[in-house]
């Protein structure tokens, strides 16, 4: 018998975990209970395991590195601080650093730059949104305005981890080529979040 | 080391936020940095465009029964604090010792000296990008010396090369070692050379991924 009656109102005291925030799925994950883990895991798998593949190209191995992410917000999630971003941008951020270090000692991975733009700008939407902030999709728009040979630059080096000369020799151009193309489009980038309001600094 | 200037480190911020500057541009930048607000306050506003960019990576499903083995790993159980954790293979690293010393002491034991030699241990954390990586013990004996390295790099798989630079600058090549999951643990005799200065991790194309400087345990 369902006892929400007209007659009978239950009073909801807590919301669905799905509708919970981030901040407090990550204090659960940390608290070891069971059904936020589940939770924290099912809203940030995507998100760690997108960041791994995007760097690494390997499943396999973005498979392990999303899984060490989880772990590693399991483990110092008490010092996250949500000041400095959100905590889907916290664990982007651990997943990011993990795959750059396996990417080290494996060989040189050679990223498909203008497939790795058109993916990231196609990911602006309200679901995006949700997970990754409003500074997401005004990067996303400043990204689009950028000249494709700047935006593949800063893309290679932003999300796929790769260094100046990584990216040289993944587009086929000179060293100082690589470094103008990279740090012109972060001065733009972060230009265009001031022009939107989005720094907040 | 003499300051760099303001129009050197502006140069050099979106590497740094980045997380691709090298060790000398990082190192000169925030040096700068430190002491100078403008630059600091340039490299806070980049740092934040560049952590936002890294978020923008496209989500990806991962394979089926992935969600279900992560939550197996993580779920109903409280972190370890992080000292336990992070300090637990010291202790392996230290039962290392213990066997390596032992080792040393029966090779000694049989071949009849009549004194136990000398021996030092030297210790050092390996750091790579400011943050540590792992140990290294190596216990100086009759020569050839052990060293015992432990290291968590990542969750990488692949090959990592070990030297020793003893005090004169020499490289006394150690080996190769294979890293599990990132996870890598290892003892074995270290060339003869000079006073052992320094440990030095790197990949095979020869990229230094981390330092130990050795100095002789407390």
């Amino acid at each position: 018998m369902n006892p929400a009656t007209p007659d009978c109102p239950v009073r909801r005291i807590a919301p669905p975990v799905a509708d919970l925030p981030d901040e407090t799925l990550l204090a659960g994950l940390c608290a070891g209970d069971g059904k936020l883990t589940a939770a924290f895991v099912q809203r940030f798998q995507a998100k760690v395991y997108g960041v791994a593949m995007a760097v690494t190209a390997d499943p396999g191995v973005a498979e392990d590195i999303a899984q060490q992410a989880l772990e590693r917000a399991w483990q110092h999630g008490r010092t996250y601080d949500p000041r400095r971003g959100t905590v889907a941008a916290w664990l982007a951020a651990i997943a990011r650093n993990l795959a750059i270090d396996a990417n080290r000692i494996r060989r040189p991975v050679l990223l498909d730059a203008a497939d790795l733009v058109a993916r990231v700008v196609a990911g602006d939407s309200p679901e995006a949104r949700a997970v990754a902030g409003e500074t997401a999709s005004e990067l996303i728009a400043a990204l689009r305005e950028l000249p494709p040979e700047q935006a593949r630059a800063v893309v290679l080096a932003g999300i796929g981890g790769l260094t100046a000369s990584e990216v040289a020799q993944n587009e086929g151009i000179p060293l100082g080529t690589a470094k103008t193309r990279i740090r012109t489009a972060l001065h733009r980038l972060r230009a265009a979040l001031v022009d939107a309001g989005a720094d907040h600094g | 080391m003499a300051d760099t200037s303001c129009g050197d480190t502006r140069e050099l911020l979106p590497d740094v936020a980045l997380g691709i500057a090298d060790a000398g541009e990082w190192t000169a930048a925030l040096a700068h940095a430190e002491s100078c607000a403008p630059c600091r306050e340039e490299l806070r506003r980049l740092s934040d465009t560049a952590d936002g960019l890294a978020a923008l990576a496209p989500p990806v499903e991962p394979p089926p029964g992935f969600g279900e083995r992560a939550v197996a790993a993580l779920g109903g159980r409280q972190p370890v604090p992080a000292r336990t954790r992070r300090h637990a293979w010291r202790w392996a690293a230290a039962a290392g010792v213990a066997a390596a010393v032992a080792a040393g002491a029966v090779a000694w034991a049989t071949t009849g000296g009549t004194a136990p030699p000398q021996r030092a241990v030297l210790t050092g954390q390996l750091i790579s990008g400011g943050h540590t990586i792992g140990d290294v013990v190596l216990v100086e004996t009759a020569r050839p010396h052990i060293i015992t390295v432990h290291v968590q790099y990542g969750a990488a798989d692949g090959a990592i090369r070990c030297v020793v630079v003893d005090a004169g600058g020499r490289v006394l090549p150690v080996g190769t070692f294979t890293l599990n999951g990132g996870w890598g643990s290892w003892t074995t005799a270290v060339p003869a050379g000079g006073r052992p200065h320094e440990a030095v991790l790197t990949n095979r194309w020869g990229t230094v991924l981390a330092k130990a400087v050795l100095a002789p345990a407390h």
